[in-house]
């Protein structure tokens, strides 16, 4: 029966996916002339190159449906942040230009390639009606998020920074950060190390400034244990090795819920933030394949291109018309409320964020 | 009747000169693929920017790197922990090393054939793998220790942890490298010194260990060294309980935004110098001590009966393989069929769709076709590159010699993902004729050429001292030429050391991550790189699919080389 469920299931998406690329096919080809010669280029080209922290089944499915929608190669590079950038950059100062679209996080873009002059702004290269309306975006505005309008984000994700073990915390026992300083949860706490990039250092920059660093400094004093692997510590968490988890991998935490284990999203009521996870594209400049490079930019904007990043990736579009109904509902951030939302400044001060975060979690480190 | 001397012969001096010249040749092309990366590097520790970008001279790099007190204690645990797995697993591998070749212990072909498997089985799953055995909460074995009414938990996040989950790689390690240099021992030795009435263990003890010194020393050393930036385990089993060593501590700073180059490269270049004077002692301890054990007297490797005693032997190499490979195989292999490794409380633990998702993948079959022709070219130029450099090193009296062996060392000096760095930014910053080779399998093949010299040419030197060199004399004697001397002498006894190293290299090159992460490109991403991907991409099950895949294609290799070794190689 249930497998029975999955093919339906899989037959619906499929369905939809074909039925929705059929009517941006009839959109898209009824397009304005800047669309049709960007196309023929693009077919020209036949292949765009990226770079993307998209882990194999993200890349597989956007490899199948470009191909399918335009018979285009897309070329996908998985890389981390430093990895990449170090790696990009190594390649642009020996005059190499391989790449043509990044699908990065924040850091990537504001810290690594943006100070290298490294993208071309992405409004000119907007084309698609659907993706350039205001309407189509979660706030009604189109999703920029530097000034220079050179990186979009496609995610907006609610933090899933401090979840508990359901069979070890009572409903309601936690309620927000605050609750994690009563003497009952001293030892008992994973933290994810903020002292590196990663989700460890996302939290305590972005979380950092509700909480502050009075929050940080009493934290350290519940004596809590700190990793690096972020798999590691949602499965000590589902385990029930430790009760409680603050900045634990979010698709790691989405994929352990999903299958079952017993495991719940805390929506803490002092600090929630609003981030776009891995999710920014943006245009690399010297690009080889600079139609296709625009071609995919508008395609992966478009409902079809969420729709395949949201079920694969499983965080919820920026887009308002895709759907949610297959997420995590606690990662889904709701029309008119206020969160605390990732911003190119908060991004830009990682570096000074991590100094702080050493100073006052290095003791637990040693 | 006197020979009129013969106007066309070359003179001598022109033959050292031709002689000098291919040195010279050797030593530079050397010097590119060690001495440049790493010089890159140094270079790097002492430059305010990122290495192949303008920066000023500066020491903040070694200031932030020694700075802090507790990198004497991150660096002294490095030390001891490689230190106390290297003479435990060497220990155990001489054992080993000698039931397979020396004994007629029942089975020890297929015993050596489970210890090739063993050392090719992926870091990443096994570790998790033991995890899942022998976490202190949730560990399968401390689960069964409990249910027994046994309570003294097994905890793997613990020095002696670490040093388990490493034991039962190095120890197959050592088996791999040492069992040429124990098949190339010529019995008579040992034979005269049982019958002047030594026992077995006597002339184990003083004949036959001695004899095999330089290969177990320079394997012990080798394995020594390359313990040292063992990343995957520390990183895994160390964190949890604050266990620090060098490779988790250059990861850390590489993992800083920025990521923190300087510091990281002059922890490297003060470790590089370290296994320089490690180096330079192994070589002042051998100095001068003849190791030939195959001459033209006889060669004769034979068996020794052990009696009754072969049952005991049998039985704690089976206890041992079933423990280190068996046990972390079938963790593997069951991961690939769970929803979530391990977690067999939920619902509906098992499902076959991390296979589907690996199968289905559009570049799943790109990638194994590409393993296979990184492998199979790594392995087949690095016979032939690691031979000729081994061969000059132990039986050429060129002046350069020790500059050669000393440069063989240096890629192990450090961790894999600073040299692929070297060679990155060797290749695009300085060697901008080598731009060429970017994105190409051949710069895949030069870095694991680069990575796996020591191993390479360790193996062949072992095997290599072995043989007096009055063999090759007698072959020049009757009028063979270098080549054929080579061909007709030597090949023959270096087969079981050549199919070592080919099958060495072919094997780490297929499971090979760290060297080539920032040097594959869309079109050359191997089956290894793929395993991290899925690693990193949050789902560990797919990655253990696509690890039990490497093994499967390992076991499949190191059967066929077996099969061929058993041909042409050496034995009983």
């Amino acid at each position: 029966m249930k497998n029975h469920g999955v093919q339906v299931r899989a037959a619906i998406i499929s369905v939809s996916l074909l039925a929705m690329a059929m009517v941006t096919s009839v959109v898209a080809y009824g397009q304005s002339e800047p669309w049709n010669s960007v196309l023929s280029k693009a077919k020209e080209e036949g292949e765009v190159s990226l770079v993307s922290a998209w882990g194999p089944e993200p890349r597989a499915a956007v490899i199948r449906a470009f191909k399918e929608r335009y018979n285009i190669d897309v070329k996908v590079l998985s890389a981390g942040a430093s990895q990449s950038g170090a790696r990009i950059l190594a390649e642009r100062r020996a005059n190499l230009f391989n790449v043509d679209v990044a699908v990065q996080g924040a850091n990537f873009g504001v810290n690594i390639m943006k100070p290298a002059g490294a993208f071309d702004p992405a409004e000119p290269a907007l084309i698609l009606d659907e993706v350039k309306n205001p309407k189509a975006w979660f706030g009604d505005a189109f999703p920029w998020f530097d000034q220079d309008h050179t990186m979009i984000p496609f995610f907006a994700r609610l933090d899933t920074n401090l979840a508990v073990n359901t069979d070890m915390v009572k409903s309601g026992e936690i309620k927000s950060y605050g609750d994690l300083l009563k003497p009952q949860w001293k030892g008992k706490i994973l933290l994810t190390d903020p002292t590196i990039i990663g989700s460890g250092s996302g939290w305590f920059r972005e979380n950092g400034r509700a909480l502050g660093m009075d929050f940080m400094r009493a934290l350290v004093k519940q004596n809590p244990v700190i990793l690096k692997n972020g798999r590691q510590l949602v499965e000590w968490l589902a385990r029930g090795k430790y009760p409680v988890l603050i900045a634990g991998h979010g698709e790691s935490l989405a994929h352990f819920i999903k299958e079952g284990t017993p495991i719940a999203i805390v929506e803490a009521k002092d600090s929630r933030t609003l981030g776009p996870s891995s999710g920014i594209v943006s245009l690399v400049n010297r690009a080889p394949h600079e139609a296709a490079a625009k071609l995919f930019l508008n395609w992966i904007l478009t409902k079809e291109g969420q729709t395949i990043m949201t079920t694969t990736i499983g965080l919820p579009s920026r887009r308002v018309d895709v759907s949610t109904a297959h997420l995590l509902q606690a990662t889904v951030p709701k029309q008119g409320e206020t969160y605390i939302e990732y911003s190119e400044q908060s991004t830009k001060e990682a570096k000074e964020a991590e100094k702080r975060a050493r100073e006052i979690f290095g003791s637990l480190l040693k | 009747m006197g020979l009129a001397p013969n106007r066309f012969a070359v003179p001598q001096y022109v033959k050292m000169n031709k002689a000098r010249i291919g040195m010279a040749l050797l030593l530079l092309v050397m010097a590119s693929m060690t001495v440049y990366p790493l010089a890159i590097i140094l270079y790097g520790s002492l430059n305010s920017g990122v290495p192949g970008a303008p920066g000023v001279f500066t020491l903040d790099g070694y200031k932030e790197a020694f700075g802090d007190i507790s990198i004497a204690k991150v660096l002294w645990t490095t030390i001891w922990l490689g230190a106390a797995r290297t003479i435990l697993s060497a220990a155990l591998a001489i054992f080993f090393c000698w039931v397979i070749v020396r004994t007629d212990t029942p089975w020890r072909g297929s015993l050596e054939f489970f210890f090739w498997v063993n050392f090719f089985l992926p870091h990443l799953p096994i570790v998790l793998g033991w995890i899942l055995l022998l976490d202190p909460s949730f560990g399968l074995v401390n689960e069964l220790l409990r249910r027994s009414a046994i309570d003294f938990p097994l905890n793997i996040y613990s020095y002696g942890g670490i040093i388990w989950a490493h034991l039962a790689f190095s120890v197959s390690t050592k088996v791999l490298l040492l069992t040429p240099a124990f098949r190339n021992m010529d019995a008579a030795l040992e034979e005269a010194s049982t019958t002047s009435g030594s026992s077995q263990f006597g002339t184990l003890v003083r004949i036959t260990l001695p004899l095999l010194a330089p290969a177990v020393l320079g394997i012990t050393l080798l394995t020594f060294i390359r313990s040292l930036e063992s990343f995957e385990t520390e990183f895994l089993l160390g964190s949890p309980a604050k266990i620090y060593v060098y490779s988790t501590k250059v990861y850390d700073m590489l993992r800083w935004e920025p990521p923190r180059y300087p510091p990281a490269m002059a922890l490297s270049s003060v470790f590089m110098a370290s296994v320089i004077i490690v180096v330079l002692i192994y070589r002042f301890v051998i100095a001068g001590r003849e190791y030939s054990t195959v001459t033209g007297r006889g060669y004769r490797p034979t068996t020794i009966k052990l009696g009754k005693w072969k049952y005991l032997t049998l039985s704690v190499s089976l206890i041992y393989l079933a423990i280190f490979t068996f046990l972390p195989l079938c963790v593997l292999v069951m991961g690939t069929f769970m929803r979530i490794a391990g977690m067999f409380s939920l619902p509906n633990p098992y499902t076959l769709n991390h296979w589907r998702n690996v199968l289905a993948d559009p570049v799943f079959l790109e990638s194994v076709t590409n393993s296979f022709y990184l492998a199979g070219g790594a392995a087949l130029i690095g016979m032939l590159f690691y031979s000729l450099v081994s061969y000059v090193i132990t039986k050429s009296h060129i002046q350069g010699g020790r500059v050669l062996e000393l440069m063989t060392w240096l890629p192990w000096g450090v961790p894999g993902v600073l040299l692929a760095v070297g060679i990155l930014w060797g290749v695009l910053g300085t060697f901008k004729f080598l731009v060429i080779l970017y994105g190409t399998p051949f710069l895949l093949i030069i870095a694991i050429l680069i990575k796996e010299l020591p191993v390479g040419v360790r193996t062949m030197d072992g095997a290599l001292v072995q043989i007096h060199t009055e063999l090759e004399e007698s072959a020049r004697v009757a009028g063979d030429n270098w080549l054929g001397t080579f061909r007709r002498i030597m090949v023959p006894l270096l087969s079981p050391a050549f199919l070592a190293v080919g099958v060495i290299i072919f094997l780490t090159a297929m499971k090979e991550i760290s060297t080539i992460i920032l040097l594959y490109s869309t079109d050359t991403r191997v089956l290894s790189v793929l395993m991290l991907e899925h690693y990193i991409g949050n789902s560990p099950e797919k990655a253990m699919v696509v690890g039990t895949i490497i093994t499967a294609f390992v076991m499949v290799t190191a059967l066929v080389a077996r099969r061929v070794g058993l041909r042409i190689g050496v034995r009983e």
